[in-house]
């Protein structure tokens, strides 16, 4: 078999019967989500075609400029995802989520296609742009649970903080525990997907591969490499973020200077 | 006569000149001046939200004010590591923090910070008895102490960097009291050790003139005025 068996338009237009089954629940239950349901699936269509296009025009390039370039605006977009998720502060935070994100990516995902895969050219652009956009779409959720975790308990702990620089620590001395539990919380996601996968949940890059036709050994072997490289990322991404923004949570004089934004 | 503000006078421990502090665009401190001295005790009320609480959290170098000095015996505090300046400098809290784990972890916290060696248990047994802790033991849980008892905890945390300094903030706001009364005997007792100055401030006398004997003064429109 070369490749996945293709599906028709009608076939396409039955799948919306899950939609529609689930829009009939929220009227019944009055859960108030036919507009969500009906706009989610509006931008899936239209958002998921835009980019079956874009990916056959981006799947010939041939500049690696490009391709880096075209994989910076994927993590700039989703620096920008994370501002909506994140309880809002005093602190600004955005381009050094994004610096972070486009250094520890961009490393993972050359190491991973260059030596790993072993792909050539190294920035082969049908393996870059897909396994970039899986390390970039999980460790999004990983940076935007660690920030606002670390923003939460600067917040929350604030007497206690203030506690231990009232007797002589540093900024990084009395943000340790803080720091340590923010890292820890954008990391627990990903340690727990290693936990359940081929167990609880075959993953969707696995299915893909397999449905396409590969081998299913050569799948597990891909999938295996982005589980690790999952894991990797999102601590690499969470550690410089944490790192980098804590600093702007206070001051050259050890003062805690992160204040809540009322909305 | 009493002396809220002398001419620079090198016995002062510290000086404060003009010091502004705003929330935004509300002003709390304004162009503020007061002298603490050696062995002197300053007892500073005023109403509920007259920023006596945002006083001390400039002194302690936990907010930053707009504008005006403080020296620290002559020297301006921007000289000195702003670390160190807490050691010297040290603010109690208006509601005790004990972190998790024993009594004795708890007395030494600010050693996690710095280089000196930590007192012996036989010093610190002492110093518990000699604050009316001797029912307390070392090893206990600090949480499960009164407030009284994690006050006079938290005090005795901050005299073991042995301030020049100390910053109290309505300690007895919410004691008892008897637990007021034994909290003041214990900072009249750090005053005599070691000639030390004490800024109090409270919206009431919280239990110090008995013990204390202070100077008093109000804080009132963001200036510090001498009571009346």
């Amino acid at each position: 078999m070369t490749g996945a068996m293709d599906i028709g338009i009608p076939q396409l237009l039955i799948a919306l019967l899950f939609i529609v089954t689930a829009g009939v629940a929220s009227l019944r239950l009055r859960l108030g989500l036919e507009r969500d349901l009906l706009w989610g699936t509006l931008r899936t269509v239209a958002q998921l075609v835009l980019m079956g296009f874009v990916l056959i025009y981006v799947f010939q390039l041939r500049q690696w400029y490009l391709i880096v370039g075209l994989y910076t605006v994927m993590i700039l977009f989703a620096a920008w995802i994370i501002r909506g998720r994140v309880r809002s502060t005093s602190v600004s935070y955005f381009l050094p989520t994004f610096m972070s994100m486009a250094v520890s990516y961009l490393v993972i995902n050359v190491l991973v296609v260059a030596v790993i895969v072993q792909a050539d050219p190294w920035y082969l652009p049908k393996y870059f742009i897909p396994l970039g956009g899986m390390i970039i779409g999980n460790s999004m959720n990983a940076i935007a649970i660690a920030l606002d975790r670390l923003f939460s308990d600067l917040i929350g702990k604030r007497a206690r903080i203030e506690l231990l620089i009232s007797l002589g620590a540093t900024a990084r001395e009395a943000s340790a525990e803080v720091y340590r539990d923010a890292i820890r919380a954008g990391m627990i996601p990903s340690i727990n997907a290693m936990m359940g996968v081929g167990v609880v949940f075959i993953p969707g890059m696995m299915t893909g591969q397999i449905i396409a036709g590969s081998d299913p050994l050569v799948a597990v072997k891909y999938q295996i490499v982005v589980m690790l490289m999952l894991v990797g990322s999102t601590a690499l991404g969470s550690l410089l973020v944490i790192s980098l923004v804590r600093r702007r949570c206070f001051s050259a004089d050890h003062r805690l200077t992160i204040r809540e934004r009322s909305s | 006569m009493i002396n809220i503000v002398s001419e620079l006078s090198t016995e002062a421990v510290l000086q404060v000149r003009d010091l502004t502090f705003r929330y935004g665009s509300t002003p709390v401190l304004s162009e503020l001046s007061l002298d603490l001295y050696r062995d002197d005790v300053l007892l500073l009320t005023g109403a509920s939200g007259a920023g006596k609480s945002t006083l001390l959290r400039v002194l302690a170098r936990l907010l930053e004010p707009e504008s005006g000095t403080v020296l620290l015996n002559g020297q301006p505090r921007e000289d000195i590591d702003p670390t160190r300046y807490r050691r010297r400098v040290a603010y109690l809290q208006q509601q005790p923090v004990m972190v998790s784990g024993s009594v004795r972890e708890n007395l030494l916290l600010s050693f996690r910070f710095g280089s000196a060696e930590p007192p012996s248990r036989e010093l610190l047994g002492e110093m518990l008895d000699r604050t009316a802790l001797s029912g307390v033991s070392l090893e206990q849980s600090a949480a499960e102490l009164s407030v009284g008892q994690q006050q006079r905890i938290a005090l005795l945390r901050l005299l073991l960097m042995e301030p020049e300094v100390l910053l109290l903030d309505e300690p007895t706001a919410s004691l008892d009291d008897e637990a007021a009364r034994l909290l003041m005997e214990a900072v009249a007792a750090a005053r005599e050790q070691a000639d030390r100055a004490v800024l109090l401030v409270s919206h009431n006398d919280g239990g110090a003139s008995d013990v204390l004997s202070p100077r008093r003064a109000v804080l009132r429109s963001g200036h510090v005025e001498e009571a009346s």
